[in-house]
């Protein structure tokens, strides 16, 4: 019995990466970047207009969200009979809906949860999302925002309300009866590995060695940069004016934000950094000058 | 089902849940009860051809060099294959 | 004889309607004279089909029965071989009701009458019919959009239901409603916002065909349309192409080109629909027609649909 696997994040916070991994993994190093979506599976428009029987450019999206707990129940009986885990890739927050239902509820599945300390997602949304940082800064705090609202044209994707950075967190890992397992990008960077093959055990796949080795090294990020650049991406935006992967490290936000903004980031989401173990760049921010 | 355990000279037959229909000269074939579809190669067809009544895997392997350019050893492996292919997913049974 | 208020013609049916349908044409009077072939009517949908064979979130389907909920707009039951749709609104507007029976409802009763749907539309032509399938977002409203235009007569949008006749396969004639989004309708020289909207708060729109064809034609080309990300550099736009697909890879296509599948697998009707299916791929060529993405391709698809229109007349 194979269970579905929300791999869920907030966006620019090392969604992709993990894939890259998974289907790395799946596939046995070698992968396509533009067909990421084979090796792993995507819930997208398509995939829920299979899942809802009917054509979701004719719904609300209020209606959208109210049957998209079925749906992800529905998704988690068609796919039961594999082998292997299905993985749903997530940007939205695990909402709940009017009635008290989550989109991504319980007994539908589990939950890998990317996360990145939100003075780097902060860096990193601005320049994707071709916004300021002080923009960036204030959608990590709104908890109104949707992604790809309801538009005049087909979009391909469906709308995704991401809730404030914090509220995202707290969205899914405090989501009753959806297990979860915290995959912190800063741990992914220093130890990709050893990151990586506890996701895979909590996905009740039991790690071979040589194949994270080489999942790992067919991943790596100066590598998907390089296909990038030569292959083009199909998720970047029509708008964003910096590629996809952008720099790949943590900490880049101690160059792109002023300590101003970096207070207020940090006062935005205290607690939740806290919890996450990001407490050490609280007290870094507090501490700044100027 | 390893194809070493497929005796030669059982017979063998199309299954009811193998749909099959011919489209210019190529079989397509449609497991009606799982919905999976499967097309056939000009090899395949014409092995499904053969199955029209009970057949062995024995008299299957024989008949294809006359059709085609291969030899009877890999004819025989071929056909042998191919076979434990369709019994496995269902499309063919013993007769 | 019925006694309905509402008498259309859609797809070679006389619907005889509870309820006005303005996106069909009306039935002539001697037609509307006669005993329908579909009736939608007003009335209580049960709860449970029973047993379904196959279900989504919002259908459930056995043989003989397909049941349909849109929470908040209403109820659907498609029963007695596709020949009565029971209709019970739950709170939807009229546009609502009609936005979802024109849609996996529609599709339902043909799949019950054991027609062959396609997931697409098609427009007549001096070489006969073509019909555009493809997945969502492939860009076949906006294909139909520009054929249409062109002078092209409208047969159907959305569902495209073939049928074998003495001649051999051809498109029946759907209804003259268009559904585009908001793009399609401004490239076609429209202001939205003169339009119906499909429902109130989406931007796409009910569209008038400018030319409808209300006879069957006979069908000389599926075209497959598939959209894929280009990566070729600002400027140099790669062509369209086309490719003839083999025996096997047409039938493939076709099956994965029919209108919710799914509802032919929960209505027991499997192997009728695979033997359609292959008797339409032996019948006229089935083409892929790739498109690059983002770029503008509108032209380039619709002048490549043109000519190998006029390639499958010729033989």
């Amino acid at each position: 019995m194979a269970e579905v696997v929300w791999l869920a994040s907030y966006p620019k916070s090392g969604n992709t990466w993990t894939r890259a991994l998974l289907a790395g993994y799946v596939g046995e190093g070698a992968f396509d970047l533009n067909a990421l979506g084979k090796g792993v599976q995507i819930t997208g428009l398509r995939s829920l207009d299979d899942l809802l029987g009917v054509d979701p450019s004719l719904l609300l999206e209020h209606e959208i969200l109210a049957l998209r707990p079925a749906a992800s129940r529905l998704l988690a009986r068609d796919v039961a009979a594999r082998d292997l885990p299905t993985f749903g890739k997530v940007h939205s927050a695990n909402v709940e809906t009017a009635d008290g239902d989550r989109v991504y509820p319980a007994g539908a599945g589990r939950a890998l949860y990317v996360v990145r300390n939100p003075l780097d997602v902060a860096a990193s949304t601005a320049p994707f999302f071709g916004w300021t940082v002080d923009r960036a800064i204030e959608v990590l705090a709104d908890e109104a925002h949707v992604l790809n609202r309801l538009r005049g044209r087909f979009l391909g994707v469906l709308p995704e309300p991401l809730r404030s950075w914090s509220g995202h967190v707290r969205s899914w890992l405090d989501a009753p009866g959806v297990p979860a397992h915290v995959v912190r990008y800063e741990d992914l960077l220093a130890d990709t590995a050893g990151t990586f093959a506890a996701a895979l055990r909590f996905c009740g796949v039991a790690p071979d060695p040589g194949r994270v080795r080489r999942s790992v090294e067919a991943a790596r990020f100066e590598r998907l940069r390089a296909r990038e650049a030569a292959e083009g991406f199909r998720e970047r935006p029509d708008f964003a004016a910096a590629p996809f992967f952008r720099r790949g490290t943590a900490g880049s936000w101690r160059d792109e934000l002023t300590p101003a903004q970096a207070r207020r980031v940090v006062a935005d989401h205290r607690a939740t950094m806290e919890r996450l173990g990001y407490g050490d760049l609280v007290a870094e921010v507090d501490s700044l000058a100027g | 089902m390893h194809h070493a355990d497929l005796p030669p000279d059982a017979p063998l037959r199309r299954a009811d849940r193998a749909l099959h229909a011919d489209v210019n000269g190529t079989a397509v074939m449609l497991d009606v009860e799982g919905g999976q579809y499967y097309g056939l190669n000009e090899v395949g067809t014409h092995i499904w051809g053969l199955l029209d009544r009970p057949a062995t895997p024995a008299e299957i392997a024989a008949d294809l060099p006359r059709h085609f350019a291969v030899e009877p050893a890999e004819a025989e492996a071929a056909t042998r294959a191919f076979l434990a292919d369709l019994l496995e997913r269902g499309m063919i049974e013993p007769a | 004889m019925s006694d309905a208020p509402h008498h259309y013609v859609a797809y070679g049916l006389h619907v005889a309607s509870d309820w006005a349908l303005p996106e069909l044409t009306e039935a002539p009077p001697a037609v509307a004279a006669t005993a329908p072939d579909l009736r939608v009517v007003r009335g209580t949908v049960p709860d449970s089909i029973g047993e379904p064979r196959e279900q989504r979130v919002t259908w459930a389907a056995r043989p003989g029965a397909w049941r349909h909920e849109i929470p908040g707009v209403a109820r659907y039951l498609v029963h007695d071989d596709g020949r009565e749709v029971v209709v019970e609104p739950t709170g939807g507007t009229d546009a609502d009701v009609r936005a979802f029976l024109f849609g996996s409802t529609l599709g339902a009763v043909l799949h019950q009458r054991q027609l062959f749907v396609l997931h697409g539309c098609a427009v007549a032509t001096a070489h006969g019919a073509v019909a555009v399938a493809g997945v969502s977002g492939a860009g076949k409203s906006t294909t139909l959009a520009e054929l249409a235009r062109r002078g092209h007569p409208v047969l159907s949008d959305d569902k495209t239901v073939v049928r074998f006749g003495e001649a051999g396969p051809e498109v029946l004639s759907g209804y003259p409603t268009l559904r585009l989004w908001e793009d399609a309708v401004v490239r076609l020289g429209e202001a939205p916002d003169d339009l119906a909207p499909l429902r109130e708060g989406r931007r796409k729109f009910l569209y008038r065909a400018p030319a409808f064809r209300e006879e069957p034609a006979p069908l000389r080309l599926v075209v497959v349309l598939n959209a894929y990300r280009s990566i070729a550099a600002d400027g140099d736009v790669p062509a369209v192409r086309a490719e003839r697909l083999g025996a096997h890879d047409a039938v493939q296509a076709l099956l994965l080109q029919t209108y919710r599948r799914r509802i032919v697998d929960g209505s027991g009707l499997r192997a009728e629909h695979f033997a359609w299916t292959a008797r339409l791929a032996g019948s006229v060529p089935i083409v892929q027609l790739d498109r690059p993405t983002p770029a503008e391709t509108v032209g380039a698809v619709a002048d490549a649909v043109e000519r190998q229109l006029a390639a499958a007349a010729e033989g």
